[in-house]
Order: C-alpha cells, then structure tokens, then sequence
C-alpha cells in the first residue's frame, strides 16, 4: 500500500520540522515522517509542551512545534525509512509493517550520530558516547551519586557534563582532545554569536567543580565486568580516574545512509548542495547536519530555505542566503575547531575490537586496504549497526569511505523488503 | 598553557541540549514507546509518574513510567547482549544506531532497548 504527498520529509528534528512547516503552510501536501515516536531529533529530545519552556532552546521548539500542528503536515511518527524501491517512492517499515511513500520531492533532515573511536576498554558496560549517556538518562536512567568522566571531543561534552551536574552525578573530569590555543582562536570567532558564548559560559559555570582539561583524551578503561577506572593522557604523563561511567564521543558524524542510498553526491563528509539545499539527487534536498555539523540554528535556516524551494518560492528562500552563509562558516570553524589529533589513530591495541557488532580486532584489519575488502575479509561493519559505529571510526583511522548506503539501510522483516513497489499510488487529501 | 582550565571560551554547545531544569525529569518521562500506535506525537498533559515492576533476566526491576528499557537494564547491571566472542555489552550510543542495547522483550529478540519504553509486567531477556 503507498501514499502520495508532494512533499516527504524524513527526520523530525528542527530541520525537517521547519521544511515541513515552510512547505505545509504553503499549501502542499507534506508528510514528516521520523523513526521516533516523538518530535524534536536529537537536539530537542525529551521537549513537552508543558515544560519546555525553561529549557535551552525551549522557546524555539514550542514556536516551531505549534506551527508545524497548525500547518496541516502529515506527521508519521514511529517510522523508520529503509529503502527506495523505485524513483519517487520511499519504503517504510513500522513494527514490521511496511508501507511505500510516493513524492514529488523529497527532503533530508537525518540529523549527526557521535563518532566513536576505539581504545583498549571501550566496550565494557559502562562505557557510553557522551551523547548516549545523555540520553539515557533523559530516558530515566539515575545518574545521582555516580562518578562520571566526560571525555573524546566537541561542544556536546559541556553540555553532557552540565546536565549530569545537574541531575547530582559526580563528574570526575571533562577531557576534551582539542588544543586549548586551538578553542580559545574558535571562543574568538563566537564573538559573532554572542548566543552561544553565553550557552557555553553557562555550561561550564555549572560544572565549575570538574576540571575542564584540554590536550587531554582517553587512553583505556579498566574493569572487570564493566569499567571501574578510566586511564587518560595530555601527551606527556598518563593518570588514572576511579569512576562508574564513561562517557566518551569525538564530535558528531552526519547519518549519511539515506542521502547515499538516494545517490547525493558526498563530498568531504558531508552531502554537496546548492544554495537551494538542492543536493545531487533530482529532486531531493538536504539540510542541516547532513550539510555540515552546525546544530539547530543552521538547521531551521537550511530546513526552511528547503521548504521554500519545495513549493517554488525561490525568492523566500534566498532571503534566508546571508544567515545561510553564516551558519555555514560556523560549521566549518567548528570542524576545525575540534578536529582530531592523530594520536588517537593509536589507541586501539592489536585485540581492541574495532567491529563491536562482529567484535572484528584491530589486528584483523591490519592487512585490509579499504572498507570493502574487510567487509569480504572479516565482516567489519557487516553487523546489526551496517557500519554505523566503526564506520565512523575507520575512516579517521585508516581513511576508509563509503560505509553504509546500500539497503536496507536499516534491519527490516523480509515480508517488508520483498513487497512489490506500487506505481500508481492513490492521491490523499491534506490531514 | 595546553593543560590550563579553558573557560568561557570554549564552547557552544550545539546540537544536543541539556536538561538543566529538574522539572522535565521529576515527574513524568516523555520517553514513548516505539510501537506505539498512531500519528499523534505528544501526549497529553502532565501526569504523575507511576512506579511499576518489570522483570529483567526473571529478577523484578521496579521503573518509573517513561524510562526506557535500557535505562532499567542498566540500572539492573544486567546486560543487554552477549557479543560474538562472549563479552557483556550495555546500552552504548543511547539513541538507536548502534544495536548495543538488543534483548529479547516479551519473547521478541532483537529489539533496541534504547528506543522501547517499560511497560508494567514487561519481560527481558538478555540476548
């Protein structure tokens, strides 16, 4: 069974929220459909009404949610996309039901995963991305009273360790890889978005009582069973740190599965588009991370240039080009800003398991060139996750590409996979 | 230099907020269940949060409403699967991508924890 709308738009986060918006109160047909039950991505995750308001980034998530209900956008919730069975549909699978989407065009707002990096211990319970970590315990898991060390890299990692402190854990060190000469050239350029020097300030005025170190990262965990302590470097001496959890991501990597799989031209990480969000693919834009790692205001501009260009309104959408610009520079300093040092190529022991799905060692891959030849060798990345964790890893560690973006892009029920596309799909009315 | 406390300079952080107020965790959790049914994304009005009792590996967890499966896993130090060469694995990524977190609930395997809600008499299975 397939349903038609003008406009699909995959991932509920601000990007693909303010698309649908701008493309919806347009008068097209809009479906936003995203994996997860609720609205809000990443960024915005755990967001209700009633309380959002004193939260950071709050007031932007009710002004944009309350438009998006009143817009007349189809909101399929729960649906995660998996592959394209022909030119303009979408297949789509909800608790094994499968379901085909037909569009005119499409937009991209997949949103970043962490990148994560192996070292000896990185798989011991316990062990978590910084971002995973802040999840969880959004999704009710007690951090009160456990000793967490914060560590790996990016802005994410004050903003882990703030809502820890917040919630009564002890956290024992923030270790951010970046060289501090590097950050402080990068606290300069944030002078042009005062915004966010205030959101750090804040940040780090709530973890005043851990130590902020830079030049510093994660050597290994130790723990029998699941990690006990945490041994960290700065380069020069390496010191251990008793603790219960750690949380440890290298900056963000954009979830390039979709884009790949639909042929959008990838070039340096991220998808290549036009002023318009326009990527390679006919009729298929991308925005936000997905176009470089920028975080929320960029992905309400990009979503809502996209929206535009959608229903034809290219002048709309070139109103948004000077904050586009913008938000696009920033991205790149915050690129270079925490971009990561070799010596984390090194961490990895001979039996660290790189592969977590396959536990595929490093030792393993020593001999393998590229990403397909230890797929064919050693089942790296052919897994549960298809790559999503150490490819991530693989290409800053050996330089691999082309990690994902064969489907089923996600693990699906065979009954969903061998339906047949339909080719005349039954319009629908705007819901 | 390298070493010193970085202060306000360093960061903005982006792309993942915090939760700073208590009020959003105190009560009521948001965290819907992936297999809820239906196009409405939010629920309606605040509630109380409600304790009840799943059973991880046959042993009763006591969870408030909202937390997700794997949060009451890790919470249990149970884990969630054992990998290929026998080691434990928990809850890792927090938000679906990397499979970390799949056991067995309610004589279903392979389902990510992370992204499940608890729901009362639920049964979990390490995998």
């Amino acid at each position: 069974m397939s349903t038609r709308f003008d406009v699909v738009v995959v991932g509920a986060g601000p990007g693909g929220i303010a698309a649908a918006v701008v493309a919806a109160e347009a008068g097209k047909r809009v479906c936003l459909l995203d994996e997860s039950a609720a609205l809000g991505g990443q960024i915005w995750r755990g967001f209700r009404t009633e309380t959002a308001r004193n939260l950071p980034h709050g007031s932007s998530f009710l002004e944009w949610t309350a438009r998006l209900r009143s817009s007349g956008c189809a909101i399929w919730s729960g649906w995660q996309a998996i592959d394209r069975p022909a030119p303009g549909f979408l297949r789509l699978e909800r608790s094994g039901e499968g379901r085909d989407l037909a569009f005119e065009r499409l937009i991209l707002a997949t949103g970043a995963r962490e990148r994560f990096l192996p070292f000896p211990g990185w798989t011991l319970p316990g062990v978590m991305g910084a971002g995973g970590l802040q999840a969880l315990v959004k999704a009710g898991l007690d951090p009160q009273g456990k000793r967490v060390v914060v560590a790996g890299s990016g802005p994410l990692l004050l903003a882990v360790a703030a809502g820890l402190a917040g919630k009564h854990a002890r956290v024992e060190g923030i270790y951010e890889q970046a060289p501090l000469a590097r950050l402080a050239g990068f606290g300069i350029t944030l002078l042009a978005h005062p915004g966010k020097l205030v959101e750090g300030a804040r940040y780090r005025l709530s973890t005043l009582r851990a130590a902020y170190r830079t030049s510093s990262w994660v050597v290994r965990a130790e723990g029998s069973g699941k990690v006990e302590s945490v041994t960290v470097t700065n380069g020069r001496r390496q010191w251990q740190i008793a603790c219960d959890w750690l949380a440890c991501g290298f900056h963000l990597v954009p979830n390039l599965e979709l884009p790949r799989l639909l042929g959008c031209r990838i070039e340096e990480g991220y998808v290549a588009v036009d002023t318009l969000q326009q990527s390679s693919a006919p009729g298929v834009a991308c925005v936000g991370e997905l176009t470089g790692i920028g975080g929320l205001e960029k992905a309400l501009v990009e979503g809502q240039i996209a929206g535009w260009a959608a229903v034809g309104r290219e002048a709309e959408a070139g109103g948004l080009s000077v904050k586009r610009l913008r938000m696009q520079k920033f991205a790149l300093r915050l690129d270079r800003a925490f971009a990561l040092r070799p010596e984390l190529r090194a961490l990895a022991s001979p039996d660290t398991v790189v592969c977590r799905c396959e536990d595929v060692t490093s030792d393993a891959l020593k001999d393998c060139a590229s990403w397909r030849e230890a797929k064919l060798h050693t089942r790296c990345g052919m897994g549960a996750c298809q790559g999503r964790v150490c490819g991530g890893a693989t290409e800053f560690l050996y330089g691999w590409q082309g990690a994902g973006g064969r489907p089923p892009i996600y693990p699906a029920a065979v009954s969903t996979l061998a339906a047949e596309a339909e080719k005349a799909p039954e319009p629908v009315g705007r819901s | 230099m390298e070493e010193a406390e970085l202060c306000l300079f360093s960061i903005c952080a982006k792309r993942y907020d915090i939760v700073r107020n208590h009020r959003i965790d105190s009560g009521y959790h948001f965290f819907s269940s992936r297999i809820e049914r239906g196009d409405s994304v939010e629920r309606k009005g605040a509630r109380m949060t409600q304790d009840f009792s799943i059973t991880v590996n046959g042993r009763p967890v006591r969870v408030a409403e909202g937390t997700s499966v794997a949060a009451a896993m890790m919470a249990a130090n149970e884990p969630c699967r054992i990998s290929v060469r026998g080691e434990a694995r928990a809850p890792f990524c927090g938000m679906g991508i990397c499979m970390e977190c799949r056991a067995t609930v309610n004589g279903v395997p392979h389902m990510r924890t992370c992204q499940l809600a608890c729901t009362p008499g639920m049964e979990v299975v390490t995998e």
